[in-house]
């Protein structure tokens, strides 16, 4: 399962029939960016994530027949997460009269064009950190984006000071290569990278 | 393979662009304000930090196992003793079936026929009937780029979009009156004498002169049409529905007056609009961005979102907090189909959201059967909800 091309006629075949392992591809590559998607719109990051959820879960339960390719999953997946958004911040308004959704006016399909591309680049420059090698990422994932010490994150993993100072130089120069100029964009947020 | 929009910023933000590809996102960035501050925004480095910051926040692992046990639990309920007996029940009904087949028809070919039939239907094109004064029919479907001779001076041009529009010679001055008929599953544009623009729904009527004589330009409207009024301060345009008038100068509005809906709504995009019906004691007057809903001998003034009225111009349905039944009429204007809904809780449902128009009606029922829990069952011309 796992070798076959995700934009191929197979795998859409293979979520077709159901299959637990093609599904779990599909969210592991939707999850984040629907998630953000969605905090996009809601301006709320938990909401948005019960709302991927309970697109995943109905995208699961439905009869998955007559999508073509990954392309139109793709483009269901955002339609649907969009169309509960609306209907949250619509709920919202009707539970509280006070509600007033200060972005209303800007939420028009132009809007949420531009918050998919947003949610698409922001998935591309995360796949760099993403790719590199586990332990690596977990180091790189504590310290930059939990904002852990490097002392804690030695306690925490057993492991000395100077692996933690080499893991990072890794990402470091992997980041250098993978991201080109982007890389100073991390450069600058994380001086001690 | 053309590289799509989100990559070709991702390259630009690594500086990585080539020449082309530069002219290509330029040229998307110049489409509108939103594009260029999108673009500007992601130029930002705090901002992209932020956004990756946020991204990295989601734990898809941990979301997937919880999925996993959701996924599960939808299983177990299939196992449940009610559906247990629906499908004992089901078994006995196809049982009973084949039974009387083999009596009817003691060949082989009996079993299929409790197969269901996939149906499409295909939304409204642009299609309408022309009625002339003297009661011909004209059909105006199909025909584009030309040109009809209508009576004795009058030329009617249907341009390549299929688009109506009256060119009259000066003589023309005498009042005769044209309707415009355009049926479930239609959609017609036309350009009045003065200029006028009109969008007809699906499902509505336009009785208009074929010329504009006397001091106010009248005509009556049943179902739904959006104006773009030409502006002329001599001669109000006055559009006449069942119970309400709407008194304008030169403005762009919607006007939905059907008569299975009980409210006549008016939204007005830009400019001034009049409205006055029979028991209001003066005219009420709406200002861009407002909705005058006209029911039960009241007038309700409110501010709306005039997207959402008027996007169905523009080949998108919108829908704000409306009432499945509201939703569904519309949808059967447009597709020429009919709803039946068997189970009457479903009328509660409230929605919102938008829906593109041009595609055929199982992609739209899809996106509704995936956004709430309504399912929808399609039979020839009918579609149930369950």
């Amino acid at each position: 399962m796992m070798n076959i091309d995700i934009q191929s006629a197979e795998f859409i075949q293979c979520l077709e029939r159901g299959e637990q392992d093609a599904f779990q591809r599909v969210f592991e590559m939707y999850h984040k960016p629907l998630c953000f998607f969605a905090t996009r719109i809601v301006r709320d990051d938990s909401e948005a994530e019960d709302i991927v959820q309970e697109v995943f879960l109905s995208l699961w339960k439905m009869n998955r027949s007559g999508f073509p390719n990954l392309k139109t999953v793709k483009t269901f997946l955002y339609n649907s997460v969009q169309h509960r958004c609306l209907n949250y911040l619509r709920d919202l308004e009707i539970r509280d009269r006070n509600y007033k959704n200060l972005h209303r006016e800007e939420l028009d399909e132009d809007y949420f064009l531009c918050q998919q591309i947003r949610a698409e680049v922001v998935a591309e420059l995360f796949s760099a950190i993403d790719e590199l090698p586990e332990k690596c990422k977990d180091i790189f994932r504590r310290s930059y984006v939990d904002g852990q010490e490097d002392k804690k994150i030695a306690e925490e993993l057993d492991i000395s000071l100077n692996t933690i100072k080499t893991q990072k130089q890794r990402a470091k120069s992997y980041l250098r290569t993978r991201l080109g100029d982007l890389f100073v964009y991390v450069g600058i947020f994380f001086p001690g990278l | 393979m053309q590289k799509e929009i989100h990559e070709l910023i991702t390259a630009y933000l690594r500086n990585e662009l080539s020449g082309k590809e530069s002219d290509v996102l330029r040229e998307w960035m110049e489409e509108n304000e939103n594009h260029r501050r999108l673009v500007e925004e992601l130029r930002d480095k705090k901002v992209v930090w932020d956004d990756v910051r946020l991204f990295a926040s989601f734990d898809t692992g941990k979301r997937w196992k919880q999925l996993v046990v959701e996924m599960g639990q939808q299983k177990a309920k299939k196992r449940s003793l009610s559906r247990k007996l629906v499908a004992y029940a089901a078994a006995a009904a196809v049982l009973l079936l084949a039974g009387i087949i083999g009596l009817l028809q003691p060949k082989e070919d009996g079993v299929k026929i409790a197969e269901a039939v996939p149906v499409t239907i295909h939304p409204g094109e642009t299609r309408a009937v022309l009625m002339l004064e003297d009661g011909n029919l004209l059909p105006l479907m199909g025909m584009k780029d030309t040109t009809i001779v209508v009576g004795e001076r009058e030329r009617l041009v249907i341009d390549e979009s299929g688009n109506l529009k009256y060119l009259l010679t000066e003589n023309s001055r005498v009042p005769s009156f044209h309707t415009l008929r355009v049926p479930r599953g239609g959609e017609y544009k036309l350009m009045l004498d003065d200029g006028t623009e009109v969008w007809m729904n699906s499902a509505s009527e336009l009785r208009y002169p074929v010329h504009f004589t006397g001091d106010t330009r009248r005509v009556e409207l049943v179902g739904e049409a959006y104006f773009q009024v030409a502006h002329d301060q001599e001669h109000p345009f006055v559009v006449v529905t069942r119970d309400m008038d709407v008194r304008v100068l030169g403005t762009s509005f919607n006007v939905s007056a059907y008569p299975d809906e009980s409210a006549v709504t008016t939204t007005l995009v830009e400019g001034r609009v009049e409205l006055n019906a029979e028991g209001l004691e003066q005219a009420v007057r709406l200002s861009p961005g407002e909705q005058g809903v006209w029911t039960n001998h009241r007038m309700d003034v409110r501010q709306v979102n005039t997207k959402l009225y008027t996007s169905w111009i523009k080949d998108r349905f919108s829908f704000e907090s409306e009432g499945l039944e509201t939703v569904l009429r519309r949808l059967a204007r447009w597709y020429n189909v009919d709803f039946r809904i068997e189970n009457p809780g479903m009328k509660e449902k409230i929605f919102s959201g938008t829906i593109p128009k041009y595609e055929d009606i199982s992609k739209v029922l899809k996106i509704m059967e995936m956004t709430t829990n309504i399912s929808f069952e399609v039979k020839d011309d009918v579609v149930i909800i369950r």
